[in-house]
């Protein structure tokens, strides 16, 4: 198998793939679905905050192996940061990804998703459930916005 | 179905396409370090040398604006351009030269249609007929339009196979249809509609028709006098033209009665403050300096389609994707989706729970390109319930060899992902 490919499809990601941690709703929280157009998948992020400090976490989504196991491990690492922290620690992650750098470094089993950065076209995949936690807890309520973050990006706009 | 099914047997290659592969100079390329397999033809064809070379040609020897300059290099400009539009009018047997408008593609056609000959006709309660394998445009045009008048969009349904449900056609096309415009072929699932039929009955209840040919012009030959239609959308890029540049074919007794699209430019015949006249189709609808270079190269590709004869395309690619649905049946976990009576272009298909663009990214790094996601085709991969496909689309230049890399890259995929 090709190696950018082992990188990319780690066993730490397959697994979160198959078997991911806290898919489902959360009741009462806030929640916000972000969908990317170019493949149309879409994944819902459930927000709630206890007692102000750490977080409850948790996800549904139609999406790829990639989109899985990053909201998988999102909710894994973000739970155990202050929310504030989860939401800083979440928006660094985007940014850099966005940025498109040679190399990353992750904590953990985040670690895993750096080998999406062989694969420019999947890092949507990546950054998708930080985008949805994001605007999760920018709602603050259980309305759900629908967003696509990056509407003139081209990455948005699919041939036929 | 399992593996140890007999192997079905690869078509040959004609005479015709012997030479296909090396009138195009990307084929050449490697990808990953593997050989390009480029199966995403449905999205963009790539371009023969001829094509390339025309375009280059116009900018080396003839670069100039058109219908302006009295000079020679506008001259031979213009003259290019319009021998090209008078190839495309040929190679679908328009009745007219003029009748072929050039647009920047199928969708900005549609768009053209919706707004300069559908809309001034449309009241609120009348209808807009379509059929739900439509893409989007096709659909997003029409909606946009009934949005602003208070007209309705009508749609025919597909069967479990992806063909149309003509169950309640006749009941869909009534005195309130002020258009029926039909996909030829569906980009998404490769089914070829058999319109003429349907186009008839319009016809004959003097209802106008509009077919989108994008994904079929490419792939068989088309007569649109014998069609019947009124209108007819292709793109360039997809006929192994430039990018940027498309057709609308229109019947001239129709075109003539159009309002333009767009202000400006060549579709002038003269302006006062006091109001202005505009020139006959097709320039009515040209406005601003055109897609010289597109309209030219796209000339040429229509030279090079020719040339080896949509017949001859068509019967090698119906074999080579007959093989190529063999091939795909007979790996462990895939399921073709869609199963229509008639099928040209594409064969879209998952993987058991491999996401199509996993299955993109897998095959992509074994140097075959294929698309996956919705194609532009929310609603139909809503009524297959499927949200998304991997879809391989075929063309002229591919062969049982670039089928049977693609059924080695799956199986390959299935062992990561299955």
């Amino acid at each position: 198998m090709n190696s950018d490919l082992k990188k990319l499809y780690q066993q730490t990601l397959l697994q979160h793939s198959k078997q991911p941690h806290n898919n489902g709703e959360l009741p009462d929280a806030a929640s916000a679905t972000v969908r990317n157009p170019l493949c149309g998948d879409e994944i819902t992020v459930y927000h709630k905050t206890n007692d102000g400090e750490k977080s409850q976490i948790a996800f549904t989504a139609q999406a790829c192996t990639i989109c899985l196991a990053s909201a998988s491990m999102m909710t894994q690492h973000l739970a155990t940061l202050p929310t504030p922290e989860a939401v800083s620690f979440s928006q660094v992650f985007v940014s850099k990804f966005q940025s498109k750098p040679d190399s990353i470094e992750l904590p953990g089993e985040l670690a895993a998703l750096s080998g999406v950065l062989s694969f420019p076209s999947r890092i949507r995949c990546a950054t998708l459930p930080f985008e949805a936690y994001l605007a999760a807890f920018k709602s603050g309520g259980t309305s759900e916005s629908v967003a696509s973050l990056d509407a003139t990006s081209p990455a948005t706009q699919e041939p036929k | 179905m399992s593996q140890t099914t007999s192997q079905p047997t690869p078509p040959a290659i004609p005479p015709a396409l012997a030479h296909a592969r090396a009138d195009f100079p990307i084929l050449q390329r490697s990808v990953h370090g593997k050989p390009l397999v480029y199966l995403d033809n449905a999205a963009s064809t790539q371009k023969p040398q001829v094509v390339i070379d025309a375009v280059t040609r116009y900018y080396a020897n003839e670069n100039a604006n058109i219908h302006r300059g009295v000079h020679l290099l506008s001259t031979e400009a213009t003259g290019a351009y319009e021998t090209a539009r008078g190839k495309i009018a040929t190679f679908i047997n328009a009745a007219d030269d003029s009748e072929i408008v050039y647009t920047r593609g199928a969708t900005e056609s549609v768009n053209l249609v919706a707004h300069s000959f559908v809309e001034p006709k449309l009241q609120a309660g009348d209808e807009i007929l379509i059929s739900a394998m439509e893409h989007h445009a096709n659909i997003v045009p029409w909606q946009l339009l009934c949005e602003r008048v208070g007209a309705k969009l009508k749609v025919i349904p597909v069967t479990d196979d992806c063909d149309l449900d003509l169950t309640h056609f006749d009941e869909l096309l009534n005195e309130k249809t002020k258009l029926l415009s039909l996909v030829y072929v569906s980009n998404a699932i490769g089914t070829v509609n058999d319109i003429a039929p349907l186009l008839a009955k319009a016809k004959a209840k003097g209802i106008p028709t509009l077919v989108d040919a994008a994904q079929a012009i490419q792939h068989m030959p088309i007569d649109v006098q014998q069609l019947g239609c009124d209108f007819l959308v292709a793109s360039g890029h997809k006929i192994y033209g430039p990018t940027g540049i498309g057709i609308l074919y229109g019947r001239r007794s129709l075109l003539d009665g159009m309002r333009p699209y767009q202000g400006g430019g060549d579709m002038i015949a003269h302006v006062a403050f006091e109001g202005s006249t505009f020139k006959e189709p097709p320039s009515r609808f040209e406005a601003g300096t055109p897609h010289i270079e597109g309209a030219i190269g796209l000339g040429a590709a229509v030279d090079y389609l020719s040339g080896i004869g949509l017949q001859a395309i068509h019967d090698y690619e119906s074999d080579l994707i007959a093989y190529a649905v063999a091939k795909l049946q007979q790996i462990e976990g895939l399921t073709i989706v869609g199963n229509p009576r008639l099928r040209s272009g594409a064969i879209s298909f998952t993987m058991g729970d491999a996401h199509p663009h996993d299955i993109g990214t897998v095959l992509d790094t074994e140097g075959v390109a294929i698309r996956s996601g919705h194609h532009c085709c929310e609603p139909l991969m809503k009524r297959l319930g499927v949200p998304a496909t991997a879809r391989a689309s075929f063309s002229l230049y591919n062969t049982p060899a670039d089928v049977d890399a693609l059924a080695a890259a799956l199986k390959k995929t299935a062992i990561l992902f299955m």
